[in-house]
């Protein structure tokens, strides 16, 4: 189908402008400033504010000194924000292209189940790993390498998966260059992700796939986790 | 006229013959059917190094079916991007090579084997010329000669030096001369 | 040449390893049995220029070192030309089955089972899973604490005091979680019926 790649990207551009606008009004209530606020460090002290089923107010230190942001403006933090999800996949695919399409490769719909196996194993012994190497104290300096690690992987993964999805697109609706096809799955999950307890469900379950394919596949490398290159 | 031909733009094209190399890369991702179109494709030849290595038929398809399976279990280390012939060759050869070391002494069997054969059969004097090889210099002569695998490539695959490859083709090949030249039935 | 291609078979001249036969080309540099040794060089083209036209020239003017010489040139060819009897119909079919899949339901999902357990008897032991949050909520901060001490902003955090039972959960979910991750990882192919 010829219009078939340009009605889905204009549907989902604006399934997700409205999407973030539904979100901005209906989460007025976490950003009361019209405006964002920076202040120097140290001198500005944000409320702790309730997420609902979060259980703990948001951990002060994630944003100490910018401020909280509010009214017209999370309209467009929720924007900037998919977009810059968005532009890390395609980060990824073109920093590494080829592999991002082995762990493509890998992924399959028989797969997927492993996939999400692996990637709450991974989580799980993230969160254990994280505890020992606290225990230990010395190595509680390591602790935040083991998560910007595990981010990457999820940012890795992401990449791969929409890279997939992408193929999946390119068989229904017509060849194009694997990128765009790429940049469309990804929309689409920016999209889903704007949707609220839903989306957030569905993009931590994506989250935990793409983990496990970054994990599984090892980054993509061409011969998965092998001792052999030890061997001389 | 024309209408045929528009027509005939419109039936079902046969689908073209797949690069192997895409069918590896198709078969890494757990492609079932394209590992098979893959065995289909070498199989003739496999079983034919493997026939000529081993000079028994059942033996031979037992070799065959020994490197198929590996090829399937190291598929993941195949890089797309290569050829695929090399690498499956390289493969093939130390299948092979590891294979006749679990068998014990097949050049002894072979030998008696060919010794007892038929004199007046069918088989080609140098087929038998190579069964009485020893088998250090058959697996490489059948590798480099047989399967068209490159002097490096054989050397990868079983471990050893180019040098020492064409080391033991030389000899192998003045056996065969002096064999073949000789008239005489393999030892 | 075709397979079986006929041998030259010269009765008149000697066993070409004979040894001691010394026939004289016509080319007085060079003797047979001088030659004879570096056919099989001269055939793979791994001789200098000078030695290998001198061979040439000898073999021009010797016929039992040509018809040898046509031999180990003929040789590699028919090697390749090998027949051999076609591949039994039962190939395939034995090779897919020995690379059949077996199901790895129960290794992605099983060992989750008693990942979840461990999860668990932590948090009855943190009492809830309040309590599992609140670790990992102290965990975060700890770190954050850390990173402080690191720019220069506050002090080292108080260091954790042992809890021996939450040690060994944790020691055993990492063990667990990583045999877990080792089997998933295999090659796709691996998981073959033998």
């Amino acid at each position: 189908m010829r219009w078939g790649w340009p009605l889905l990207i204009s549907g989902l551009v604006v399934a997700g402008g409205l999407l973030a606008w539904a979100d901005s009004e209906a989460f007025r209530a976490l950003f009361p400033y019209p405006f964002p606020q920076v202040r120097p460090r140290g001198e500005f002290r944000p409320p702790a504010v309730d997420i609902p089923l979060a259980g703990s107010p948001i951990p002060r230190f994630i944003f100490p000194g910018l401020g909280p942001v509010g009214g017209i403006y999370t309209f467009w933090w929720f924007l900037a924000a998919g977009a810059g999800m968005v532009l890390l996949v395609l980060a990824v695919l073109v920093a590494m292209p080829a592999r991002a399409r082995r762990a493509a490769e890998r992924v399959q719909p028989a797969t997927l189940s492993l996939f999400f196996a692996a990637g709450v194993a991974t989580v799980l012994l993230v969160f254990a790993v994280s505890e020992l190497m606290r225990a230990t104290f010395i190595l509680l300096s390591l602790v935040p390498f083991l998560w910007a690690i595990s981010l990457l992987g999820v940012v890795f993964g992401t990449g791969g998966l929409a890279l997939a999805f992408g193929r999946w697109l390119r068989t229904r609706l017509g060849d194009v260059h694997p990128l765009l096809a790429a940049f469309v799955a990804a929309f689409a999950l920016f999209d889903l992700a704007l949707i609220p307890v839903a989306g957030w469900i569905v993009l931590a379950a994506v989250a935990i796939v793409a983990l496990g394919v970054a994990v599984v596949t090892r980054f993509g490398s061409p011969g998965g986790w092998s001792l052999e290159e030890l061997q001389w | 006229m024309e209408q045929d031909g528009a027509l005939r733009t419109l039936a079902p094209q046969p689908a073209p013959v797949a690069a192997t190399e895409d069918l590896a890369r198709t078969a890494r991702g757990g492609d079932r059917d394209a590992f098979e179109a893959l065995v289909r494709r070498y199989q003739r030849r496999v079983f034919g190094l493997a026939y000529q290595y081993l000079r028994d038929p059942d033996e031979a398809q037992d070799l065959a079916q020994e490197v198929f399976v590996r090829l399937y279990r190291n598929l993941g280390q195949y890089d797309p991007v290569r050829p695929f012939e090399p690498w499956f060759w390289r493969l093939a050869g130390n299948v092979a090579a590891n294979y006749c070391r679990r068998r014990r002494a097949p050049s002894l069997e072979l030998k008696e084997d060919a010794a007892s054969r038929d004199p007046g059969s069918d088989e080609v004097p140098l087929e038998l010329a190579v069964a009485s090889l020893d088998e250090s210099l058959r697996l490489p002569l059948l590798l480099h000669y047989h399967a068209d695998l490159p002097l490096d490539e054989v050397a990868a695959s079983l471990g050893l030096s180019v040098s020492a490859v064409k080391s033991r083709l030389h000899r192998a090949r003045a056996i065969l001369r002096r064999l073949l030249a000789a008239e005489e039935p393999c030892p | 040449m075709p397979v079986g291609a006929r041998r030259a078979s010269p009765s008149s001249n000697p066993s070409p390893l004979a040894g001691e036969g010394r026939e004289r080309g016509e080319d007085p540099t060079l003797e047979c049995r001088e030659v004879r040794p570096r056919l099989e060089l001269l055939v793979d083209n791994e001789l200098d220029a000078a030695t290998a036209a001198a061979l040439r020239a000898h073999i021009a003017h010797c016929g039992s070192c040509r018809s040898l010489h046509g031999e180990a040139a003929s040789v590699p060819a028919r090697l390749h030309a090998l027949r051999s009897p076609a591949p039994p119909a039962s190939l395939i079919g034995e090779v897919m089955r020995r690379v059949a899949p077996r199901s790895r339901a129960v290794e992605v999902w099983g060992l989750l089972v008693p990942e979840v357990l461990l999860v668990l008897v932590a948090a009855w032991y943190t009492s809830g899973i309040g309590g599992l949050v609140e670790v990992a909520r102290r965990t975060v901060s700890d770190v954050a604490a850390f990173v402080d001490w690191g720019a220069g902003r506050g002090s080292l955090p108080a260091p954790v005091p042992g809890d021996l039972f939450m040690l060994l959960v944790t020691l055993l979910l990492a063990v667990l979680t990583l045999w877990h991750l080792s089997l998933l990882s295999r090659p796709l192919a691996r998981h073959v019926a033998l």
